[in-house]
């Protein structure tokens, strides 16, 4: 509702008004301002008198479940006279080169007799189109919503110039101009805190830090998930046909951050901007930022990005105009829409929740409603099915992820509802969850999860100061209107106003209203989750209740206690907290203040009363000081807004009769944060929990209106505005009314002043505003707690307005004295109150708009968004047969795979498994020559497109250690390894025995491991390798080792035998080593002299005695070196001797005979015998 | 007797000049100066019988019935009434003279087109138009 200043508000919304209206149109010099009478003072401007005709306006219309509004029109006539508008039209464009198309108008209101500078402005437009007939021009209009219909991230590009391999990390291109880096802040899951640029080349993301006019520099390969590569360049080819560059726009903010961003490219908190192309360009003075920055920590945090929900944007390109951008990804996520205010500006407001109950800003019966339409229960707008596809993959360009729901409650009650699809590209698997997509759908379910109601309603011009997302309260008899969705008797539901026109001349408001009839029902967001939080939430901060409590074994027990709150809800003055079941006797009274928390650690059982009726937002006083006409706000509070009654302004007195013409004095209106307690956005970080609201207390009212005498005199101030009820929220494990349990968080009720006597006119001023109740938070931490009872335990009142006095019956009277005048209908009596105006709220029950239950959603931590993994194969079977193991499953469909991957382990551990093959289809041999027991796993692949690394299915079996073994019936027999293992121990080493199976037997080799231990086998090392079936394995020492066989052929080995421990053996005894020694080792003959010739030269004998080794020695002589004509006498015995025979005098011969002694372990031993023979010469 | 003061535009009679200011005497018949005026505003009703009205002010229109003149001295007259049909503001008094004038007002013409009645008069058949038109006050 327009908060309008007292004299305006005076003359706007008397019942008899002259109205008066002004159109300026903005031009850079003389802007015209057209009027609609000649009789306006201290118009500015060009001003074109009496000219106009007949303005009126439509605002925007918003349809919240489509997260959308359809633009507002403005449309005005005027009279040309003497061609005055055409005469300054022609000027401007001609001498200033401005045209009409696009201008701004805005249309002014006031009354006769009102300078310009009280007019109110009504509309902020721009000009459309304009018409001209018969002397008139038409003027037609549209709110600034319609300047958000520009296209916005469309990329800019370029072409690569070079070749470029996967890693380089600078990349040439033709032109990097109209490339723009961007300031990343805390919120950036990419290159936080750094101001880079990113561009997409082939199927790959580039992220860069520098550039150069041909190039980037800086760059990181591969980003946003995809794989770096190398690109070829033929010098050939032209450059506007080589590979493409294009600007990949990632966006990565907390939603009204964002949305801020894109509007005016200003990044909030920042002295840094978005590029052109990136953002709509509306100048800020048409965006009202607090909106955006008071929406709520749970939306954000201006103080700390992370602390929200952050919306990721990747690879944003060509949104066919920004407000759908805007609309569809981000407000409708945030649970928001965007009105459009009077002064133009765009603002950013929560969709109202629980709509049949909020909080209304003015009452509408049949005094303020001049029609009302059908009222149509609106089947159509049931959505109790919803869709929701997120987690967009710029690359792929579709969603990844679908999360689908359905609000089994409502399709119950009203029958299944078509699917409603919603697609959000800025809900990031490495940001969100299902747990958030649930609590977002929360805010549209408070709306659409019963029928809906909509209706058209007019009402009278003088409450033209009601705007489009007002709530109203539509209250009129069962005869005007009927509602089975209701309680019975008469009509009485809050409606929002989604669309407002205003006439000017006919004075009718027009409005549309809708109107929800049911509270949704309330569902966990998981299935399997006992607490969400932490048990070290509990008792981080605040004040153990046992110290302000009389708690007996978790039993409060019954006393009156006083609990002081604090401001923020977020301060540790505010919380108390317990460690256990906690139950609140019977008889227990606890008052609170401020703003309270309890967090239990427990089931709460609630049995006292916990009161903090006015102990909320101050109420504020008026001073009775200052202008007549100055006005005070009250403290807007969470919940419930506040206006107390009017004053009176007497504006004459007769001198002789004492009559007072008089007009109601407008008391100033309260409105809260919120209408009704909007759904949060709820998130567990740690022991940390986000996205609670900082202040729950009620509002604090604003005085009553005064009595102002006809000099501008304040005769007295207005009463008091009453103080808010205190804000109260629960954190437990489980949470259940007793019989007598209740919590109270009414507002403060209000009454007025004594009167006043002005000459013989007695008059009150007006009642403060009531306060209104604080609201109750309660969030059970778990999702397999009941949702309790709260119908008739929870009371939040808003004060009662008592007004003393007979109310005004218009807005302008004339009050008469008593008993001057007897006609009684003239005269209403002694003393007098101002009028009650539709917008007093008094008595009102906002125990549901003040209360949200939630379920603290889960811990769940995002993940990566990653394609769509393919479905897994099921009923994966292996058996044995000849040559290897035969393998069925049956696949996914053939379309959801590119194969199936078949994984072998020789144990039952998947660690272990390497790759068996891989086969499109439902069967797969593995080939294993020596046959074996294999554990299998498969699982199903796709080799994506985009140069992505494959997807895998789950496994098949799921398990890790639930192998499917190729010998089901008798795992761990294995008919196809060695068997029968023997091993004896030997003097000087071992002898082993085993079997071959009749596979083996033809083909493959046997492998003897040994390890110094008994397991494991992986150490064991390779200690012989061959085809045999037995084997002495010779050994120094008699040490214990411990062996292991198994059969090996092309890479394909059996399972070991033994299985498990190896086989235990060592060498019975060991004896020394075998020597050898020959005596004498040098041995030398002489053939003699004189001749006769040939003379034969024989050595003495040589013996070799062995040492040592086993025996039963042999003995083998042969020529080490030389040797040539000398025998060897006997050559296998110990002894023997050497000879020669020559022919003549001075010959030599000479060789090292070697003994090679065996002992019957075939050990061998040498001994070397040098021979030496000569024959004398005679020279 | 009254007057007004107008722009020579179109239909000019003989010796006048266009763009030029006359001024024209007209005899008004005795009961040829009837007010027609209205006020110009919106009420609203709601249910119950509140009654809300805007007032935007008021229109004074007059339908002025001339004498009959002879129709060669409708010249000047059927002048003055093309000139003033396109909205032209002009000066116009239906009681008082230039010299003295008693209701002079800036007025323009409201009608849809004059009217001109002819009447046949006497033994020689004299043919005198009466002409009629109706103003607003500007």
């Amino acid at each position: 509702m327009r908060a309008d200043p007292i004299q305006f508000a005076l003359a706007n919304e008397a019942r008899s008004r002259r109205p008066r209206a002004v159109v300026q149109i903005e031009f850079d010099v003389a802007s015209p301002y057209i009027t609609s009478h000649d009789d306006i003072p201290n118009v500015p401007g060009d001003v074109l008198q009496g000219m106009l005709q007949r303005p009126s306006a439509i605002s925007q219309r918003i349809i919240p479940d489509e997260g959308r509004s359809e633009i507002g029109s403005f449309t005005f006539t005027l009279v040309d006279k003497a061609q005055a508008f055409t005469i300054a039209m022609r000027s401007q464009l001609q001498t200033q080169g401005a045209g009409l198309r696009r201008r701004r108008v805005r249309l002014y209101l006031g009354a006769e007799g009102m300078d310009f500078s009280d007019f109110q402005l009504f509309q902020t437009q721009i000009v459309t189109r304009c018409l001209y007939s018969g002397g008139r021009y038409e003027v037609r209009c549209s709110d600034i919503t319609r300047e958000l219909q520009q296209e916005v991230f469309r990329p800019v590009s370029t072409t690569l110039r070079d070749s470029v391999s996967a890693f380089a990390d600078i990349i040439p291109v033709y032109d990097t101009s109209r490339f723009h880096m961007v300031a990343h802040g805390t919120s950036y899951s990419d290159a936080p805190g750094q101001t880079v640029g990113y561009f997409r080349l082939g199927e790959e993301i580039i992220r860069y830090t520098g550039k150069t006019s041909d190039s980037f520099s800086g760059c990181t390969r591969g980003v946003h998930n995809t794989v770096a590569k190398g690109y070829a360049v033929d010098p050939v080819t032209p450059p506007d046909k080589r590979p493409k560059v294009e600007e990949f726009i990632y966006l990565e903010m907390p939603g009204p951050k964002l949305a801020y961003a894109v509007m005016t490219g200003i990044i909030y908190g920042t002295a840094n901007v978005l590029p052109d192309h990136w953002h709509l360009g509306i100048d800020t003075a048409f965006v009202r930022l607090s909106d955006f920055t008071g929406i709520g920590p749970d939306l954000w945090d201006p103080t700390d990005d992370t602390a929200a929900l952050v919306f990721r944007f990747v690879g944003l390109k060509q949104q066919s105009e920004g407000k759908a951008f805007l609309e569809k990804e981000i407000y409708l996520l945030l649970g928001c829409y965007s009105p459009v205010y009077s002064d133009g500006a765009l603002g950013l407001r929560r969709r109202v929740a629980l709509i049949s109950d909020a909080s209304p800003v003015a009452t509408l019966t049949e005094r303020e409603i001049v029609s009302l339409g059908e009222l149509e229960h609106r089947y159509d707008l049931v959505h109790n099915d919803f869709r929701i596809l997120w987690a967009y993959d710029p690359i792929a360009e579709d969603f990844i992820r679908e999360t689908g729901w359905i609000d089994w409650d409502s399709a119950d009650a009203h029958g299944k509802s078509k699917l409603l699809t919603y697609q959000f590209r800025g809900l990031d698997g490495q940001r969100a969850t299902d747990a958030t997509l649930a609590q977002r759908l929360d805010s549209i379910r408070d709306a659409y999860a019963a029928p809906p109601q909509t209706t058209d309603c007019t009402v009278l011009g003088s409450l033209n100061r009601l705007e489009v997302g007002d709530v109203v309260r539509l209250s009129v008899s069962s005869d005007v209107l009927r509602d089975f969705a209701g309680s019975a008797g008469d009509y009485n539901r809050s409606h929002e106003i989604q669309q407002k026109s205003y006439d000017f001349l006919s004075g009718d408001v027009a409005l549309e209203l809708f109107g929800s009839t049911a509270r949704p029902g309330l569902f966990p967001p998981s299935d399997s989750v006992n607490a969400s939080l932490p048990d070290d939430f509990y008792g981080a901060i605040g004040t153990p209740l046992t110290s302000v409590l009389t708690i007996v074994d978790g039993i409060v027990q019954a006393g009156t206690y006083n609990l002081t709150g604090h401001a923020s809800l977020a301060n540790a003055a505010a919380i108390y907290y317990y460690l256990g079941d906690l139950t609140f006797l019977d008889g227990v009274i606890i008052n609170i203040t401020e703003n309270v928390m309890f967090q239990i650690r427990g089931f709460v059982t609630k049995n006292g009363d916990l009161v903090g009726t006015g102990d909320g937002q101050a109420g504020v006083s008026d001073p009775g000081t200052g202008a007549w006409d100055d006005t005070f706000a009250g403290n807007p509070g969470f919940i419930g807004n506040s206006r107390g009654w009017d004053g009176i302004r007497v504006d004459e007195v007769a001198g002789i009769t004492g009559f007072h013409k008089v007009r109601t004095l407008p008391a100033e209106l309260t409105k809260a944060k919120n209408d009704a307690f909007p759904s949060l956005e709820l998130r567990v970080d740690g022991s940390t929990l986000l996205g609670l609201p900082t202040d729950l207390r009620g509002t604090g009212g604003a005085p009553g209106g005064r009595i102002v005498s006809q000099n501008d005199s304040v005769l007295a101030a207005g009463g008091a505005g009453g103080a808010g009820g205190a804000g109260f929220c629960l954190i437990c494990r489980g949470f259940a009314y007793g019989a007598s349990g209740s919590i109270t968080l009414n507002g403060e009720s209000t009454t007025a002043p004594a009167f006043i006597t002005n000459g013989n006119i007695q008059m009150h001023p007006g009642a403060g505003g009531a306060g209104s109740p604080g609201s109750f938070l309660l969030l059970l931490d778990g999702n397999q707690l009941s949702f309790p009872i709260m119908a008739g335990k929870f009371s939040a009142l808003t004060g009662t307005v008592t007004q003393s006095g007979n109310a005004m019956v218009d807005r302008s009277s004339t009050l008469t004295p008593n008993p001057v005048i007897a006609d009684p209908i003239a005269r209403p009596g002694n003393p007098h109150a101002g009028y009650a105006d539709p917008a007093v709220i008094s008595g009102h029950d906002y125990s549901n708009a003040a209360l949200r239950i939630q379920y603290i959603p889960e811990p769940q931590v995002p993940e990566d968004d990653e394609d769509a993994t393919p479905p897994a194969p099921a009923d994966l079977v292996a058996s044995h047969v000849q040559g290897g193991n035969s393998l069925t499953w049956t696949p996914p469909a053939s379309d959801a795979y590119t194969v199936i991957e078949v994984w072998a382990s020789i144990d039952n551990n998947r660690e272990n498994a390497t790759s068996a093959g891989e086969v499109k289809g439902s069967a797969y041999f593995h080939q294993l020559p020596l046959g074996g027991l294999r554990y299998y796993w498969i699982r199903a692949r796709i080799d994506p497109e985009f140069g992505r690394l494959p997807l895998y299915s789950e496994w098949e079996p799921a398990g890790p250690t639930d192998g499917e073994s190729s010998n089901i019936e008798a795992p761990g027999e294995h008919g196809e390894k060695p068997v029968d293992f023997t091993a004896v121990g030997k003097a000087n080493g071992i002898k082993f025995s085993w079997a071959l199976p009749s596979v083996s037997k033809m083909i493959g080799f046997v492998e003897l491991f040994e390890h110094t231990s008994v397991s494991p086998f992986a150490s064991a090392t390779l200690a012989w390798s061959g085809y045999a079936v037995g084997l002495f394995l010779q050994k120094t020492d008699t040490t214990t080792r411990y062996y292991w066989l198994r059969l090996t052929r092309s890479g394909e080995v059996s399972v070991v035998e033994p299985v498990g421990d190896g086989l235990a053996a060592a060498a019975s005894s060991v004896t020394a080593a075998l020597a050898a020694t020959a005596v004498p080792d040098n041995l030398s003959a002489g053939g003699g002299f004189p001749p006769p010739n040939p003379k034969t030269a024989v050595t003495g004998s040589t013996v070799v005695t062995p040492t040592g080794g086993t025996p039963g020695y042999t003995y083998a002589w042969a020529w080490l070196t030389g040797g040539t004509g000398i025998t060897i006498d006997s050559p296998a015995s110990a002894t023997t001797t050497f000879r020669g025979t020559s022919f003549f005098d001075g010959t030599r011969m000479d060789g090292v005979a070697r003994c090679t002694v065996t002992d019957s372990l075939s050990a061998t031993a040498y001994a070397d015998v040098t021979v030496h023979l000569g024959w004398t010469s005679i020279l | 007797m009254g007057w007004a003061f107008y722009i020579a535009r179109v239909d000019l009679a003989p010796s006048h000049v266009a763009e030029t200011t006359y001024e024209i005497p007209l005899v008004i018949t005795g009961d040829g100066f009837q007010f027609i005026g209205k006020d110009l505003k919106t009420k609203q009703k709601s249910i119950s019988g509140v009654v809300e009205t805007n007032y935007f002010g008021r229109e004074r229109i007059w339908r002025i019935t001339l004498e009959p003149i002879q129709e060669q001295e409708a010249a000047v007259l059927r002048e003055f009434l093309a000139s003033t049909a396109d909205g032209q503001p002009f000066t116009f008094d239906a009681r008082g003279t230039p010299d003295m004038p008693l209701a002079e007002m800036t007025v323009v013409r409201d009608d849809e087109g004059a009217s001109e009645e002819l009447f046949i008069k006497g033994l020689y058949g004299e043919r005198m138009i009466q002409f009629g038109f109706d103003v607003r006050e500007a």
